[in-house]
């Protein structure tokens, strides 16, 4: 069940990030391609990813949680949304 | 003339239980700051230093990365400060430029000693060098006297009545120029500096709640970050102890500072003007403010003269930097390149005369996005375009590919990354057969910025 959503909000993350930040190109976008060290996240993303997870997902991230460890890629923010739903 | 590492001396004999720097939780007084400076100068000295020599300081923020700049000071040496956020390639050439006798990365290592000998320097003698983005695809370093910095430290704690209570806080990294005014401003005035934290730089929630919860009473920074904390971090709804808010670096969009000035009817607000080379040359203060026009960058400041050549910006006075690092030193007035309009008396920004921008508050030259990104194996040619403004400005690529391999973005973006600062990476890409050009040769740019918006 935790798999299966993890999975889903996975696949809607790397959607939004490929459409929405990288002009829906995804040569070599992965799970673990480094978000922020690449500057595919910058401020203004990473609060409409916020956003993004709270309309979607109806998860709340903490502004203590948006950290360069937890953005560090996609595997991590789905692990986090994952979490934080509990 | 004070020299830099008196103003923290001073302070500690007039005050020496008073805060000087708050860093999260911890919290030295002028007393510490001050002792901790000697017990480093005096471990510096035993390592045979001679006046001008340069220490890169490559650390994060912290009271001991401020004390290790006065430890400097106080033995004649040059501190050259590089934000870690800063890439390995970058800083290579910035350490291959300044050739320093020491590159410190963190300063609680360094070994202390005790009772230096404080070296009192001439007012023209180099404090620190600010590295900044160059045409030619290096960094240019801008050389800042004791006197240069001096003449903006005493106008600006005139200006913005700074006393021993204020707490300042520091939103800009060390090597850029607007964290001059919030660690000299404080220790001029013998006030607290409170250091914004690292990770609160990517969050408007953050950097809103340390404003409010800290009880800053003077904030500085670009209007960026303040754009950030109007729209998604709440901030004009919250209470604040703020005496003095500041910006400077680009242009704060007048409706949206109107909207400031009608939130904060009791703050006095600042709009500063000048690049690295003279630090701040013009000021503005904010009364009424007219939509309908560019907010103004005021009169000269300092005790410079601005005279319009041309249109372009020149500035004379004792702010104007030494020179370029590694070059013959500066003569005679600067030219900062930026366009300029009197209008009433009061001087109006008009834009760039080239190719360096800013983007979201920080400097850009083109130039060195294109040099890197020449370097990728799959492009042949490229230029770079900012397309939008404010916060919606983005860095725009228009590549041709070199040969039958299509560049992708992320492997550019990653290209960038790994030599540039991440302000200085592309938002976007277009892959082209061939570069529009002027009928000098030159890339078109006009043509290119038409050809996207």
């Amino acid at each position: 069940m935790s798999d299966e959503y993890h999975r889903e909000v996975l696949a809607k993350l790397t959607e939004l990030v490929r459409d929405e930040f990288l002009d829906g190109e995804d040569e070599e976008l992965t799970a673990t391609t480094p978000l922020m060290e690449w500057g595919i996240l910058k401020s203004i993303e990473t609060t409409r990813l916020v956003t993004y997870v709270r309309t979607q997902f109806g998860v709340r991230v903490p502004p203590a949680q948006v950290t360069t460890e937890n953005f560090r890629d996609l595997e991590s923010i789905a692990g986090l949304v994952t979490a934080l739903r509990g | 003339m004070t020299a830099l590492h008196r103003l923290v001396s001073e302070a500690a004999r007039r005050t020496p239980q008073a805060p000087a720097v708050h860093d999260g939780a911890t919290t030295i007084t002028y007393e510490e700051l001050d002792d901790r400076a000697n017990r480093l100068a005096a471990g510096l000295q035993e390592r045979d230093f001679r006046k001008g020599d340069r220490i890169v300081i490559h650390a994060e923020k912290s009271a001991d990365t401020i004390a290790l700049m006065q430890a400097a000071l106080r033995i004649g040496a040059i501190y050259v400060p590089i934000a870690p956020a800063n890439p390995k390639a970058r800083v290579d050439k910035i350490i291959k430029s300044a050739r320093p006798k020491l590159v410190v990365t963190d300063p609680s290592t360094l070994p202390t000693g005790t009772a230096p000998e404080i070296h009192e320097p001439e007012p023209d003698d180099p404090a620190y060098v600010l590295y900044t983005s160059g045409s030619t695809g290096d960094p240019k370093g801008v050389c800042i006297s004791h006197r240069n910095a001096e003449a903006f430290v005493t106008w600006a704690a005139e200006e913005t009545g700074l006393h021993q209570r204020d707490r300042l806080s520091n939103h800009a990294p060390f090597n850029f120029d607007l964290s001059v005014f919030d660690l000299y401003g404080a220790f001029h005035a013998g006030a607290a500096v409170d250091l914004v934290p690292s990770g609160a730089a990517y969050n408007p929630a953050e950097l809103t709640e340390f404003l409010v919860t800290r009880g800053i009473t003077v904030w500085y920074s670009v209007p960026s970050a303040l754009l950030l904390m109007m729209r998604q971090g709440g901030l004009l709804t919250r209470n604040n102890a703020l005496r003095v808010c500041v910006f400077a670096g680009e242009p704060f969009p007048s409706d949206q500072v109107l909207e400031l000035r009608k939130a904060w009817p009791n703050t006095r607000l600042f709009n500063w003007y000048g690049p690295t080379e003279t630090n701040v040359c013009t000021s503005h203060e904010v009364h009424d403010v007219d939509p309908s026009r560019p907010l103004p960058i005021g009169t000269p400041s300092c005790g410079n003269t601005i005279d319009l050549v041309d249109g372009e910006i020149v500035v004379d006075g004792p702010t104007v930097m030494l020179g370029y690092w590694g070059q013959p030193p500066h003569q005679g007035p600067y030219r900062t390149g930026d366009l300029g309009k009197r209008t009433n008396g009061v001087l109006e920004y008009a834009g760039r005369r080239d190719a360096m921008v800013k983007v979201r508050g920080h400097r850009v030259e083109l130039g060195e996005i294109e040099t890197a990104l020449a370097s990728h194996p799959d492009v042949g040619a490229v230029a770079v375009v900012v397309t939008g403004s404010g916060l919606e400005a983005k860095l725009h690529a228009v590549v041709v590919p070199r040969n039958e391999k299509r560049p992708g973005l992320i492997g550019l973006k990653r290209h960038c990354a790994e030599r540039l600062p991440s302000y200085m990476i592309i938002d976007s890409l277009a892959v082209v057969a061939e570069l529009p050009r002027t009928v000098n040769g030159k890339t078109d740019r006009t043509a290119l910025s038409r050809g996207i918006q």
